[in-house]
């Protein structure tokens, strides 16, 4: 049965879109076909974690929701721009870094069913195992639509307090839209934090799963999104705890 | 579901309908309405029968909602194979509305970009 999963943060900056790769390439690592699509219209970037540039995007999301192209054609397989033994698949939908694109959309709006109708055909066309939708920050419509038709919804937060209220706003909208599988993923931890107690008390605040509390990792920040960070270190802590998140979501 | 000429003609149709469903909408729903609807939309479509076995309802019972979500302009009913499916019927995500001298620049970006 195929799921899908949103990768949601209240705020920007929370690291949404590398746990998008980075999850999405340890499921595709297990031999599922995964398909990651980028509704972060306003201000795209995972395709910079896969290595797929601007001049290599045939078609865009963007393109689909004008009706110029079928969803389909929108998805790119980056699985061999990894350059890793993946026994699975990895397509990435990317949203167009086009200025005047971005512009067009928030002028003009676009249908919302369209999208949902691109969901579901992206999952039986690429005859997909996940769908991981990675989403603007905040809640908007296509945010509310993404975390309303999930199976499983991912919010990734910081230990802050401004994260901290922001995500319970999102716990609250996920509960009100009777998501199956909720997980939170604690990013960016100091490392002199104790690992166990921050799990412990988002636990307890949110009422809810936290399937990782990763730390903050300088060699996360040097890589600076030129590539998957479990690819380029298997070992590193980082890497362990994302394999819980993938673990989950297959379980 | 569709290709192009099929989601022309969803658009054609739906011009003449009023507003349809915004996600938004979804949080301020009965629970009744939002149960139903959330099974429709996870599915993107789907028959009676089915919806009322995936809530444990009575046909009676999700017809009732069926039809009060179809009078609201949220449902449409669909033909598939001659079978009647429920889809769920969204509104136009609504342009943003800005100050005519913020589009001017980005129209000069979009100009710049086509040449």
């Amino acid at each position: 049965m195929p799921k899908i999963v949103s990768i949601h943060s209240f705020r920007g900056g929370t690291g949404k879109s590398n746990t998008t790769a980075n999850v999405s390439t340890l499921l595709a690592a297990e031999g599922q076909r995964v398909g990651v699509i980028d509704t972060d219209i306003q201000s795209p970037g995972i395709h910079v974690l896969f290595g797929l540039d601007e001049d290599d995007m045939v078609h865009s999301l963007n393109d689909y929701l004008w009706g110029k192209c079928d969803i389909e054609e929108t998805a790119h397989d980056v699985t061999a721009s990894l350059k890793a033994d993946i026994d699975g698949q990895i397509y990435l939908i990317p949203s167009s870094i086009k200025a005047g694109e971005i512009a067009r959309v928030l002028r003009e709006g676009y249908d919302v069913g369209l999208l949902n109708d691109g969901f579901h055909e992206l999952i039986e066309k690429l005859d997909l195992d996940m769908l991981m939708i990675d989403t603007h920050p905040g809640l908007n419509e296509e945010t509310l639509l993404s975390i309303a038709i999930s199976d499983a919804l991912i919010i990734i937060l910081r230990p802050d307090q401004q994260d901290y209220q922001g995500t319970g706003v999102t716990v609250e909208v996920a509960r009100k839209l009777i998501v199956p599988q909720m997980l939170l993923v604690v990013n960016k931890v100091p490392t002199t934090f104790d690992f166990d107690e921050v799990k412990a008390r988002v636990e307890q605040i949110y009422e809810c799963d936290v399937a990782a509390v990763l730390p903050h990792s300088d060699e996360m920040m040097a890589l600076a999104s030129a590539g998957v960070f479990v690819l380029h270190y298997p070992n590193h802590q980082v890497s362990s705890e994302l394999r819980q998140v993938a673990a989950k979501l297959l379980a | 579901m569709g290709g192009l000429f099929d989601r022309l003609q969803d658009e054609i149709d739906s011009r003449d309908e009023p507003g349809g469903l915004s996600p938004i909408d979804l949080l301020d729903m009965s629970p009744a309405l939002a149960a139903v609807i959330q099974q429709i939309i996870r599915k993107n479509g789907m028959r009676l029968d089915q919806i009322a076995a995936a809530l444990d309802q009575s046909p009676q019972e999700t017809q009732k909602v069926l039809d009060e979500l179809v009078k609201k302009g949220f449902v449409r009913r669909i033909e598939v194979k001659e079978e009647l499916w429920y889809k769920a019927h969204f509104g136009r995500k609504a342009d943003k509305t800005l100050h005519q001298s913020v589009w001017a620049a980005l129209d000069n970006v979009v100009e710049d970009e086509e040449q």
